[in-house]
């Protein structure tokens, strides 16, 4: 009688190689933590945006009564805005109502017995002009990036490669109100083509009036794309030197396929780095454009909040740019996480 | 080539094949090329801000009414004024900043208005005020057939429930100050439907002169802050239709305005959502806004070359823009200290550099254009003499601090421009800067600080411009006066002048009360400015005048052509 055989793998089949345990389902794991990551970010930040708020010189009653305050009026005031609870009580109270939606009561028009006081109703409509301008913004930032980058990489080290990153490291050096301005001077005075400023009534909408657009998109864009399409050039020409075009090109491909799949789809990933920092930056841009261009949205809000010592309204915008800003953040990092296969699956 | 290739040849020593190495931009290039156009972008940048128009003074001085001619109907104004924000709103009581005014003026009347030169008064609301012998009681004669604009007539009970209730009471109205003390709310009588009585608890001469004062519009009987909030009534030339604070406001035209065929353009639209000086002059030269009130000053100098727009400039100049020192303690309580600043001070020299040339030198006396105004009292510069009076002070190297604000021209500017003069005097001067929005609260040291500035509408009586800044219970007490060793007699010596009503009497005490303020008070009045205007180059009818922005905001007298 002979020893038992193992049963072993049939002789000329495949092994399969040892790897690390996969992690089961990548996507929803990323999400959960960063999520939960996320909530915890913006509440270390709502603490900081509450206590800045409320160490600015000047309290809102003070403001509001401004020259006329006598020590009776003021205390009134400061009683009907609840400005006389502890610093830790109002805070509470707030986070807990932002929570709910409720991002609490505007402290200038309770002053002012205005009809409408509730901060959520009364930055609706500026967030809505500002969220249609950034959406514009961010929508044609891709593409035209994109087709910036794309035909530099692809003529790298040709005198047109060098004129363009010439032209957008200007763009990308000037302020945005320097090139406002500028816009404003070529296409308002000089040839009288678009309004020097976007005005809108409280009940029109920026898509009823477009012309009011372009500058506004066109100062916010000039920064955006002068950055992100370098970012682009630089990923497509790194991708484009690598071994495997090559071998690519020694094989025989197209050029064409190349460039797109092997070149543009490697670098796709710092490219979308890249355009979450840009449209990040948009938010930062946002505020200077809507002021030079006198835009009705969240930037212009959140001046004249600050202005007015409007500690709920300067809390509510804060809060919602900055949760606007981690969402983004998210989102970039989801996106590559689904366009690079490695990181889903932890392969070496 | 392969790079392994281009390596071994650079290697050994040979020049690197043609084309494989980018040549002709080095870092060197880049950097210089990036450098020369900013600065060419700097260049092309101030050549357009300065576009051509002449600067400074001896440039014409722009006129004080627009073109005239046959009044068309229809149209719609759109002004443009800078934001206030969620704090804007429709009570006049409660106004603070230029939307506010505006809109006030323009649904609101007033019962006196500042006449062309500040005095005498224009009528509103009210045509005459007379005075029993001692000015302790004053009757009101008021405009008959004037209705409020839901219908309801206009009567003495409607002034009388001002006086009584909303001017009386400081939460409800801002300058309850200028009053306060002075009507005996409880005896005001309805005589009949346009003769009011108000009785005094002190006599004061010139009492008619502290109604013109902008938060004293008129407001209908039973009126409060909420029922104005939401629908306001008043008798002004246009009708309420919408509002958004900090954005705009819609209003239509009064069809039963009291003044016979006006306003004449249909709509007034008030868009307050600017927060830059430059958006609102690009709106009015793209034609976004056809008014623009206080329009910038160096705009308004270069519009006489480009002719963009039309400016508009009051022939009598009466705001008044001052330097605060107080005289109860602090640097300034020594009255050397004061008088040497107000003789270093080149008045003229601040108004061509911060004030494109708009003013005219002030002597440091309050309230231009009002009855019995020292006009003759003159301040000559005299810098040798001021550096004598700090030495005897023993302040000769003393520092001063200026607290200032950026508000406009008549602010930092001007501050900044001073302090260089005292420096120049060997005086020194540093600047403090606070920010806009608490300057004039409590949280920025209002009234506290010792060297201060303010910058001031006509208060259209002496009475009103020494309740307003000098008396005891002064809502704008820049200088503390009264407050000094020996002030109380000064501020009997006010309080002998408010109440003369012998007219050669009252002119004698006005003429100390004033120069005693020449001699020892803790203003520097700079400068008198005008109003400065503009409008598009379609409009017609309006006029600038010594009375607030467009002569107490007449829009109502214009047209568009």
């Amino acid at each position: 009688m002979s020893a038992p055989t193992e049963i072993g793998p049939a002789p000329g089949a495949p092994v399969a190689p040892a790897t690390p345990p996969r992690v089961r389902r990548p996507v929803v794991d990323f999400l959960v933590r960063r999520i939960a990551l996320g909530v915890l970010t913006l509440v270390a930040g709502s603490i900081l945006i509450f206590l800045a708020t409320n160490a600015l010189p000047g309290n809102v009653a003070q403001v509001v009564l401004g020259r006329d305050a006598t020590p009776e009026r003021l205390a009134a005031l400061e009683s009907s805005l609840g400005l006389d609870r502890p610093l830790v009580e109002r805070y509470v109270s707030w986070l807990v109502g932002a929570l709910h939606g409720d991002l609490g009561r505007s402290a200038v028009a309770m002053a002012q017995s205005a009809p409408e006081t509730s901060v959520s109703v009364l930055i609706a409509g500026p967030l809505l002009n500002s969220s249609v301008l950034a959406l514009i913004a961010a929508v044609l930032l891709i593409p035209l990036s994109l087709a910036v980058g794309v035909f530099a990489a692809v003529r790298a080290g040709r005198p047109s490669d060098h004129v363009l990153s010439y032209v957008t490291l200007a763009f990308g050096a000037l302020p945005e109100f320097v090139l406002g301005t500028l816009l404003i001077v070529v296409f308002s005075s000089w040839l009288g083509l678009l309004p020097p400023v976007s005005l809108l009534g409280p009940s029109e909408t920026p898509l009823s009036r477009p012309v009011g657009l372009v500058l506004p998109v066109l100062t916010l864009l000039g920064v955006a794309v002068a950055f992100s399409s370098r970012q682009v050039r630089a990923g497509m020409i790194r991708a484009l030197r690598s071994e495997h075009v090559k071998t690519a090109r020694l094989n025989g491909l197209a050029e064409r396929r190349i460039r797109y799949r092997y070149g543009l789809r490697t670098s796709l990933a710092t490219s979308v780095q890249s355009f979450a920092q840009s449209i990040q930056y948009l938010f930062g841009g946002i505020i200077v454009v809507e002021a030079l261009f006198t835009y009705p949205g969240i930037g212009t809000a959140l001046i004249n909040a600050v202005l007015r010592r409007d500690v709920t309204q300067v809390q509510g915008i804060a809060l919602l740019l900055a949760a606007a800003y981690i969402v983004i953040n998210i989102l970039a990092d989801l996106v590559v996480l689904l366009v690079v296969p490695k990181l889903r699956t932890g392969a070496r | 080539m392969s790079d392994r290739e281009v390596w071994a040849a650079v290697s050994a020593g040979n020049r690197p094949p043609a084309g494989s190495i980018p040549a002709g931009f080095s870092r060197r290039t880049l950097l210089a090329g990036g450098a020369a156009t900013l600065g060419g972008l700097a260049l092309f940048l101030a050549g357009c801000g300065s576009g051509g128009g002449a600067t400074g003074p001896g440039a014409p001085a722009a006129p004080s009414a627009l073109p005239g001619g046959t009044p068309r109907r229809g149209g719609t104004f759109t002004v443009g004024v800078q934001s206030a924000g969620d704090a804007e709103n429709l009570y006049p009581g409660t106004a603070t900043y230029n939307p506010d005014m505006l809109r006030s003026f323009s649904l609101f009347s007033f019962l006196f208005y500042p006449g062309p030169r500040v005095t005498p008064l224009t009528p509103g609301l009210a045509l005459s005020a007379d005075r029993n012998e001692n000015a302790t009681v004053w009757t009101f004669t008021l405009r008959p057939g004037v209705t409020w604009h839901d219908g309801k007539p206009f009567t003495a009970a409607d002034v009388a429930y001002n006086f009584t209730t909303l001017w009386a009471d400081p939460t409800s109205n801002y300058s309850a100050a200028f009053l306060a003390g002075l009507v005996d709310t409880a005896k005001v009588k309805v005589i009949d439907a346009t003769t009011l009585e108000v009785p005094l608890l002190t006599p004061v001469a010139q009492f008619p002169t502290l109604l013109t004062y902008f938060n004293f519009g008129v407001v209908q009987e039973g009126a409060t802050l909420e029922s104005i909030a939401s629908n306001p009534i008043g008798t002004g030339p246009f009708r309420f239709e919408s509002f958004t604070p900090g954005r705009q406001s819609v209003f239509v035209r009064n069809e039963n305005y009291w003044e016979e065929g006006k306003p004449y353009v249909d709509k007034l639209v008030i868009d307050s959502s600017f927060t830059d000086t430059t958006a609102l002059t690009n709106a009015l030269i793209g034609g976004q806004i056809n008014i623009l009130p206080s329009v910038d000053l160096i705009a308004a100098r270069q519009q006489v070359a480009t002719r963009q727009f039309q400016v508009l400039q009051s022939e009598f100049f009466a705001q008044q823009a001052m330097f605060a020192m107080r005289v109860d303690e602090g640097p300034f309580a020594d009255v050397r200290v004061r008088q040497a600043f107000r003789l270093l001070c080149d008045r003229q020299a601040l108004i061509d550099g911060a004030l494109a040339g708009f003013g005219t030198p002030n002597s440091d006396v309050l309230g231009p254009g009002a009855q019995y105004y020292a006009s003759d009292l003159v301040r000559t510069p005299d810098v040798e003499k001021a550096k004598s009076l700090l030495a005897e002070a023993g302040a000769a190297g003393a520092t001063f601090t200026l607290q200032t604000t950026p508000l406009g021209a008549a602010f930092q500017q001007a501050a900044t421009l001073f302090a260089e003069q005292a420096r120049e005097a060997g005086v020194d001067v540093q600047l403090e800067v606070t920010d806009a929005a608490t300057y004039f609260t409590p949280a920025g040291g209002v009234y506290e600080k010792p060297f201060r500035q303010n910058l001031f509408q006509p208060l259209t009586g002496l009475t009103g411009e020494m309740r307003g800044f000098l008396t005891k219970d002064a809502p704008y007490k820049d200088t503390h006066w009264g407050e000094q060793r020996g002030g109380e007699a000064a501020l009997a010596l006010i309080d002998q002048a408010v109440a003369e009503v012998d007219d050669t009497k009252a002119a004698d005490l006005w003429r100390q009360v004033q120069q005693q303020q020449f001699d020892e008070g803790g203003y520097l009045i700079w400068a008198d400015m005008p109003y400065v205007d503009a409008a598009a180059n379609n409009v017609r009818g309006l006029t600038a005048t010594a009375g607030l922005n467009f002569n107490n905001w007449r829009l109502c007298d214009g047209w568009l052509e």
